[in-house]
């Protein structure tokens, strides 16, 4: 089947992006204006304006969404009133957590707090049952008395209700028959348990995973189903609406209004992919993805294809322990804020303007510089045509605020004030990136930097000099390149079993046993998605571990070829690679089985093959003037302002310079020049 | 001299650099002791051995490196040490190290043939020889007793690890290849920051390098002082009791302090405290002024950048001969007791002087150690080793937490499905004691009960607590917490155990209750009743 009309949108805070390919297979995109209060009403009218180009509804064959909701509702703590059935004597594990700080300053915080429980102690109900570490029940669930209880849940205004038993990964039966009385004592309210949300071991990691996934269910699924209406009342009639995961794949609307925690780094998870999309059709495999905003900066390293996955982490000090996308987010952007402080020294962030009252350049009210400032006064950053729509840069009053608020206090010249804030900003990502490059044994010589977002293109060529990298990549459509991610994503479910055993006792027919199982989940799952069984594509992968390590790595396992020894070797390799070492004597873990079905959707094209994207007209760069460090001296330049469209492929073009489109600007620093590729992306290196 | 934006980007860097090596080291140390527990530190150190840059992980390896690195220079002598030399110490009374299973790796950089820094990292070893498994014997009465000491010594000769300094470590510890593991990721990671101090001395020019450390050392100096100056004239008085030192059960052990402050000046005066203990709770002086610093820290509230700086803002004095100031052979290897005592002590005065100081006491820390039998044929033994936190303190705008560590400890707990998967143990019960925190206008956090099962026989159990005597103390009027506590089969043949008691024989059935202590309140209670009856 030929694919018709692909449609992508990633809802940001301030703007929804929107790509598409038309019938006739060319990519477009625009941005319209992000309705925070009810989001879907943005991304309705996003798909209306497509409809409205003359995009015929009926032709839509996908539609796939990155969305914050889930993200904000828990950022906000505006989700459901939750009620928590746990095993009965164990309420601690809700509440003491980790029973640790934070690393860093919060050690030294005497008033720590943590992040407000989501379920009130009064809302905690316990269940008479126990389930011990083999899987054996060491104390029957008492129905009567679990009825009782749950029955004093009724009028409570309760509006999604958590289940997490001790060992239910390994045997479900309680949860279940909880479960059931619970769909008939409070029918309607969505339950989660446990064992269907993340069948890991550890029950404080799980129960809170369950915890937040109950928590979100009733927005996620008003927002959901909501939208999806509203598709349906646009005439569109495709059943393959698809919700961008954590883990970089997507799954339908109706699964995830079931799931929505694993959506929290939706969002993110674009960007990510979208980099090592570019990446692979560049041919490059080492790569760092760099989305840098007006508050933060979004950053992951990938070697090779796929991208880094971890099995557990943490939003605003919250744990959640569901595969996804390894991005780290550095408190840096355009809008953080530098300042002298009573001892005459120099911050830069990690406090920002955020996006109001922004940047004194914007002439909302803020008056303390910003990075953004910097870049403005010091000639990098002119009147884009974005920024323009909406307003226009105030350049002196940006000068007036370095000046006043930075040079006289430090006693320099405003340039160096503001070279200076430019030069620290850029030094802490860089050292934020060698510190994530180190934690995973890499060495950066040969990485490329895709460099993406609003201000990610402004400082990557300075990043990637003082990181010594290969080369900076700026794609064709860099303030898009997460909707771009998401139209590029396929559908992808993980079934997992947790089954903890001593490697050395497990037998060849103990693997294929449980993979089979799990495979055949994955298999009916992708039928139900609408795939045939040539669009599927399965991993399995095993979880191990040395005995007394507190995670596991995973290997990757071919059904026919599973034997001990080899999964032994395959994991003290995994082991030596990524920690630097392998302990070959120590005795070898099984914790848990792993099948991911990944239905591939057919593309009509690839959407970062963009090509030249040259004008028709030959025109000329425009002279500005700017100030760049040379050898420690504020130096005068004049540089070159080029409009991406009119570069011409097949010309190198020497730094200094900018390239003004759309959505951002990439500065290329003296010493560095520019070229676009075959694919229409700008790259920048070093010119020696 | 730099400029401050020259300051600020050096220092950034500098900041990078130990993240940097922190991070290579929680990445190849061997033992989970690093890589899970992150009981592990990383610093730059000038030629004269004061703290340059340092990632904190845990707050006590503050006063570590500098008396560390002075014994390497002591006994070397500057012209001793070469390049391609490594040092290695761990003895806390010629080094700083808080107990013998706290290794510290020290490499020389020189750039241009000049001695230029130091890198040097600590971590914690799983076992460093000594009569019990892990070197901490709560029995222990003299160092002799608690692992292997290495003073000042040079392991590395021109790149070479010395065969011999291996050989010793391999034959004396229970656990030869996680130590030497650790040991190499240490080493590792020094070269990490040695590398980098190069290319940045190269890119920016030593003498810049060196300015743009100085200034900062002084500027947080100067930042502390400033906001000391705030604080209002005073001197206050401390003081906190511990249980007892372990060996000689039921007495209680005092740490004292006396704080003053006068302009920007601030002292810590520990004349007072105990003399030095028999059992194993005596801590060096290094340790006292990390545990002040820790206090210093929390009381201004401010980021500031780790160097040397915070150790020189404030002055120590400790009295030879006593707790705080033991001299040999004084055992030390359960210093954590103290250490919480010395920074509820001084946080007790200080909160006397800076209303930011005052915060109820929490419970401390207390680990419980099950030794089960291996299958047949399997050697040695399994062990089970937890670390538990309790209520902690309130202060007069938040509630103490349900178990939760304060001050310097910060172990993370076991999960119960992991401990019973890997061990003949069930957990019987886990719950929060409700209500138990010490009352106050912002009351105490609640202790926890953890209850054991043992599932065979043969189990050996030891208990190594805190605070089953001495309540964690309420503040400004808020309540105290209360004592915990750990019983042997509650029911009718139940034995109430003391703080610190080892090798309890365990049958199958045989039950282990702890109930954590759990946090002071601050603040009165507001009585209606005395409201309605004033007005």
């Amino acid at each position: 089947m030929l694919a018709k009309v692909q449609i992508a949108v990633d809802t940001g805070g301030t703007f929804s992006d929107f790509t598409y390919f038309d019938v006739a297979g060319d990519l477009h995109s625009f941005k319209v204006p992000s309705t925070p209060e009810s989001p879907e009403k943005a991304v309705i009218n996003g798909l209306r304006k497509i409809i409205e180009s003359g995009v015929v509804a009926d032709d839509v064959e996908i539609f796939i969404h990155g969305t914050t909701v889930g993200t904000n509702t828990l950022l906000q703590e505006h989700g459901g009133r939750t009620a928590l059935l746990i095993t009965e004597g164990f309420d601690a594990v809700y509440e003491v957590q980790e029973q640790a700080r934070p690393y860093g300053s919060e050690i030294f915080n005497l008033k720590y707090q943590r992040p407000k429980l989501l379920v009130d102690r009064s809302d905690v109900v316990e269940i008479p049952e126990r389930i011990g570490s083999q899987g054996e029940v060491v104390r029957g669930l008492d129905l009567a008395e679990a009825r009782k209880r749950i029955e004093a849940l009724k009028g409570q205004d309760i509006e999604a209700i958590a289940i997490c038993f001790l060992f239910s990964f390994i045997n479900s039966d309680h949860e279940k028959a909880v479960q059931a009385i619970v769909e008939e004592v409070l029918p309607g309210i969505p339950v989660t348990l446990s064992s269907g949300i993340c069948p890991f071991i550890r029950e404080y990691y799980r129960l809170s995973t369950t915890v937040i996934n109950a928590y979100l269910t009733p927005k996620m699924d008003r927002y959901l189903s909501g939208l999806d209406n509203e598709m349906s009342g646009l005439g569109i009639k495709t059943n393959k609406r698809y919700v961008m995961q954590s883990n970089g794949g997507v799954a339908s609307i109706s699964n995830t209004a079931r799931r929505p925690v694993s959506t929290l780094m939706s969002g993110l998870a674009g960007g990510v992919m979208a980099s090592l999309k570019i990446l692979e059709q560049a041919g490059i495999s080492s790569g760092i993805s760099f989305d840098m905003g007006g508050t933060s900066c979004d950053v992951a390293v990938s070697e090779g294809r796929s991208a880094e996955i971890r099995d557990r982490f943490e939003i605003d000090g919250r744990h959640i322990c569901l595969p996804s996308v390894q991005v780290e987010t550095l408190s840096a952007g355009g809008g953080t804020l530098a300042w002298v402080d009573d001892l005459s020294q120099l911050h830069v962030g990690p406090e920002s303007a955020g996006a109001v009252p922004g940047p004194v350049a914007y002439g909302r009210g803020g008056d303390t510089p910003t990075v953004t400032d910097c870049n403005v006064a010091l000639g990098y950053l002119g009147n884009r045509a974005e920024v323009a729509e909406h307003l226009t840069l105030d350049v002196s009053a940006a000068k007036a605020a370095i000046s006043e608020k930075l040079a006289i206090p430090l006693d320099l010249d405003e340039a160096t004030a503001a070279l200076g804030v430019l030069k620290v900003i850029d030094i802490k990502m860089s050292e934020a990136i060698r510190a994530l490059a180190t934690s995973k044994g890499l060495d950066l010589r040969d990485f490329t930097l895709v460099s993406f977002g609003g201000a990610g293109p402004l400082h990557s060529s300075r990043i990637m000099r003082e990181l010594n990298l290969k080369q900076v990549l700026v794609p064709a459509m860099p303030g898009v390149t997460s909707a771009l991610g998401l139209l590029e994503a396929d559908v992808r479910h993980e079934f997992i079993r947790t089954r903890p055993n001593a490697l050395n006792d497990l037998q060849p027919s103990d693997f294929s046993q449980t993979l089979g199982k799990l495979r055949a989940e994955a298999i009916a799952q992708l039928s139900v998605d609408g795939f045939s069984e040539e669009q599927m594509r399965m991993e399995m992968q095993l979880d191990l571990r040395y005995q007394g390590q507190g995670y596991e790595l995973s290997v990757d396992v071919e059904m026919d070829t599973i034997d001990v020894a080899y999964i032994r070797k395959q994991f003290d390799a995994i082991h030596a690679k990524k920690f630097g070492h392998a302990a070959l004597t120590q005795p070898v873990e099984l914790m848990a089985y792993r099948v991911i079905g990944i239905g591939v959707t057919e593309r009509k094209n690839s959407a970062f093959n963009k090509g030249p994207l040259n004008s028709s007209e030959a025109s000329q760069a425009i002279i500005r003037e700017a100030v760049f460090d040379v050898d420690g001296v504020p130096t005068k330049f004049e540089l070159p302002v080029w409009q991406r469209t009119d570069l011409s492929q097949g010309s190198n073009y020497d730094g200094p310079l900018v390239i003004e489109q759309a959505d951002t600007t990439t500065l290329i620093v003296p010493g560095q020049y520019v070229f676009i590729d075959d694919f229409g992306n700008l790259i920048v290196r070093e010119t020696d | 001299m730099v400029d401050s934006i020259t300051e600020e980007i050096l220092n950034a860097s500098l900041a990078g650099v130990v993240k940097q090596m922190q991070e290579a080291l929680f990445r190849t140390g061997f033992s989970t002791i690093i890589r899970e527990s992150h009981d592990a530190s990383c610093a730059v150190l000038t030629p004269d051995g004061r703290v340059a840059s340092q990632h904190i992980v845990l707050p006590l390896h503050l006063g570590v490196f500098p008396v560390s690195v002075r014994a390497i220079i002591e006994a070397y002598g500057p012209t001793g040490i070469e390049p391609g030399d490594a040092f290695l110490i761990n003895h806390p009374y010629i080094g700083g190290s808080p107990h013998a299973p706290d290794m510290c790796v020290i490499v020389p950089v020189f750039i241009d043939r000049n001695l230029s820094f130091f890198v040097a990292s600590i971590a914690h070893k799983s076992d460093i020889g000594g009569p019990v498994p892990g070197s901490c014997s709560g029995k222990a009465t003299d160092i002799y007793s608690e692992g292997m000491h290495f003073p000042a010594i040079r392991f590395v000769q021109n790149g070479v690890v010395s065969v011999e300094v291996e050989s010793i470590i391999r034959t004396n510890s229970r656990t030869p290849d996680l130590v030497m593991g650790d040991i190499r990721g240490q080493l590792g990671c020094c070269h990490v920051g040695s590398g980098r101090l190069q290319e940045l001395s190269a890119k920016y020019g030593y003498r810049k390098l060196v300015d743009a450390i100085e200034q900062r050392i002084v500027a947080v100096k100067k930042i502390i002082h400033s906001e000391i100056s705030l604080w209002p004239d005073h001197e206050a008085v401390g003081d906190r009791l511990m249980d007892d030192d372990g060996i000689i059960i039921g007495v209680p052990i005092k740490v004292a302090v006396v704080v003053k402050k006068q302009g920007s000046n601030l002292s810590f005066d520990f004349s007072e405290t105990a003399d030095q203990a028999k059992g194993p709770i005596n801590i060096r002086p290094s340790l006292v002024r990390a545990a002040c610093a820790y206090t210093v820290i929390a009381s201004i509230g401010r980021s500031i950048t780790v160097n040397q700086g915070i150790l020189d803002a404030f002055d120590v004095i400790t009295r030879p001969g006593s707790l705080l100031e033991p001299e040999l052979p004084a055992p030390m290897n359960t210093y954590n007791p103290t250490v919480h005592a010395v920074i509820n002590a001084g946080l007790d005065a200080l909160g006397q002087i800076a209303p930011s100081s005052r915060r109820a006491d929490g419970s401390d820390s207390r680990s419980l150690i099950f030794g089960f039998q291996r299958k047949k044929n399997a050697p040695g033994s399994a062990i089970s080793y937890e670390i538990f936190a309790g209520g902690s303190g309130a202060t007069a705008e938040t509630p103490g937490l349900p178990g939760c560590h304060v001050n310097q400890t910060n172990g993370r707990i076991t999960p119960i499905e992991i401990l019973e998967t890997e061990y003949p143990l069930r957990i019987r019960q886990f719950s929060v004691l409700k209500e138990t925190g010490g009352k106050g206008s912002s009351q105490g956090g609640d202790a926890f009960r953890r209850e054991y099962e043992s599932l065979t026989n043969g189990t050996q159990f030891s208990i190594r607590s805190s605070r089953h005597q001495i309540a964690p103390r309420g503040v400004s009027g808020g309540e105290d917490g209360r004592p915990g506590q750990a019983i042997l089969n509650p029911g009718s043949e139940q034995r109430e155990l003391a703080s610190r008691e080892i090798n309890i024989p365990l049958d199958a059935g045989d039950i282990v209750r702890l109930d954590t202590p759990s946090g002071g309140g601050c603040g009165q209670v507001f009585n209606m009743q005395q409201k309605t009856a004033e007005a």
